[in-house]
């Protein structure tokens, strides 16, 4: 079955996130793909959790 | 976010005309593929093939919009504003924006988005619906091959988490939502403390007013495709009819009934079917569950889509057409989004008792009005508390050139989406003022020096 990928950076990737779901072709009721649900971690990259703590520069104000 | 974040100052950076030319190639590739790309929105989310063509030509329209960006972003000039000091206003990008897309226009509301979203110089990352990625996925692959820049715009599938994330995350500016109310309110208040812009649409009980001199062939028939198009899966659907008298009700009734009775229901691979299945089980099972409430509160159930079946296509998430008379405003099919093929009549004395429906209701995204009487056509424009208004039109989505957006608990945020209410969304405003003190513009001086 298709996995659906992530597009990120200009290229197709493959989420590693364990946690999926079926898409159903609702005509038929059958699963046709399967899509990882992306987490925060590294996995599909969106961005760094310890950068997304601790910002460069200053601490900001409140 | 990495990836949108390297992307940002190389794209913010490039000229308005040559992102406009993306946007142009995108939009030629985008027709070119129009058959696939529908087949896909149908795969997924179930509508006929036409009606995703039609979504498909509505999501062009806003690409197209965004092609004049380099007019759009234009600012204003004045000049002494003082003695010798000028004024300049322009619109700057906001960095990396988001979207959260719904299912029920996988092709459509993406690009109510990023398409001007990118045009005025932002880097995006969607997150779709769960249900449909694959023609969002398809339009992102024909957006690189229209010669975007890697990392201008990332597509992210995920649930809950991914939203979340989508909305603390301090460096993303501004987040675009179309969705449920409850959802909608939750994106709005979570963003918004979390510094960012917001512009959240939710859900909608769209009314259409039928006076007693209007056609009624054509009522009917615009209930029939407003109603039931895209198996009533449209914010922007009519649910709630309001015939004004009872003889215009009886009417209107006696004109529905056989028409809902005839709605060819089917896969979207047929190509006479009018109407598809429901998106999914749950959604097909909480359709069934408002009809259930709707017999139980005493409405009265006109026609029954309950237990539709079509053979070979046994456990499809089919509901046929439904249609009820005399629902109550009381009652939970009235008060609630069902989000399905199911219209309900409310029957009113008065026009004035029809305004006062549609104000009494927590949802202002769209309504209409069918009649031939002028006065009371504008009275209604006028006054209705309502975000967007059809006059003998049932279904009346702004162009691509004006702005979407309800009114009341159908939006949250203070900018409709697309259009110039676009533009702005996903700009800020910077003003310029420039004093230059007297330089060397006089030249040289060729006469002997003296004391003056």
């Amino acid at each position: 079955m298709t996995t659906i990928q992530n597009a990120i950076g200009g290229k197709l990737v493959t989420s590693t996130s364990k946690r999926t779901q079926p898409v159903f072709n609702p005509a038929t009721g059958e699963a046709i793909a399967t899509l990882p649900l992306s987490t925060s971690t590294k996995s599909t990259r969106p961005w760094s959790p310890q950068k997304r703590r601790c910002p460069a520069g200053p601490t900001p104000r409140r | 976010m990495e990836s949108a974040k390297k992307a940002l100052p190389g794209w913010a950076n490039t000229t308005p005309m040559k992102r406009a030319r993306v946007m142009f190639k995108f939009k030629e590739l985008l027709e070119k593929n129009a058959e696939e790309l529908a087949r896909l929105i149908s795969l997924e989310h179930g509508k006929v093939h036409d009606d995703a063509l039609g979504e498909l030509a509505r999501g062009i329209d806003c690409v197209e919009f965004a092609c004049g960006i380099p007019q759009l972003l234009k600012g204003e000039f004045s000049r002494n504003v003082g003695p010798s000091i000028d004024s300049y206003s322009d619109r700057q990008p906001l960095g990396v924006v988001a979207g959260i897309t719904p299912f029920n226009f996988p092709a459509m509301v993406p690009m109510w988005m990023y398409p001007l979203a990118i045009a005025c110089g932002n880097t995006f990352i969607l997150k779709p619906s769960e249900r449909d990625p694959s023609a969002p996925m398809f339009a992102w692959q024909l957006l690189m091959d229209a010669g975007l820049p890697e990392g201008v715009l990332n597509v992210v599938h995920g649930d809950k988490e991914a939203v979340d994330t989508i909305l603390d995350h301090p460096d993303i500016k501004a987040v675009s939502f179309v969705g449920s109310t409850p959802i909608a309110e939750y994106v709005y208040q979570r963003g918004t403390k979390a510094g960012k812009r917001i512009q959240a649409l939710g859900g909608a009980k769209n009314h259409m007013v039928v006076l007693p001199d209007a056609d009624l062939d054509q009522a009917a028939d615009a209930l029939m495709g407003a109603g039931y198009g895209s198996a009533g899966e449209r914010c922007m659907a009519i649910s709630v009819a309001v015939p004004v008298g009872d003889k215009t009700a009886d009417a209107l009734i006696a004109k529905l009934k056989p028409r809902v009775e005839a709605l060819k229901i089917g896969p979207a691979t047929d190509k006479d079917a009018q109407m598809g299945p429901i998106v999914s089980k749950v959604q097909r099972d909480k359709i069934v569950g408002y009809i259930d409430a709707g017999v139980e509160a005493g409405a009265e159930l006109v026609v029954d889509g309950r237990g539709f079946s079509l053979q070979g296509y046994e456990n499809g998430f089919f509901v046929g057409g439904t249609l009820f008379d005399h629902v109550k405003p009381d009652m939970k099919i009235y008060r609630e989004e069902i989000f399905g093929p199911v219209l309900s009549v409310v029957r009113a004395k008065t026009y004035q008792e029809a305004v006062d429906l549609i104000h009494g209701h927590e949802y202002a995204n769209g309504t209409a009005i069918f009649t031939r009487d002028g006065d009371a056509a504008r009275e209604f424009a006028d006054k209705i508390e309502v975000g967007m208004v059809g006059i003998n039109v049932p279904l009346p989505v702004p162009v691509a050139y004006h702005s979407f957006g309800g009114w009341k608990r159908s939006i949250f945020g203070d900018h409709s989406i697309y259009g110039p209410e676009g533009v702005h969304f996903y700009t800020r405003l910077k003003t310029v003022t420039t004093r230059w003190p007297a330089g060397i513009k006089n030249g040289a001086e060729f006469s002997f020096p003296s004391m003056k």
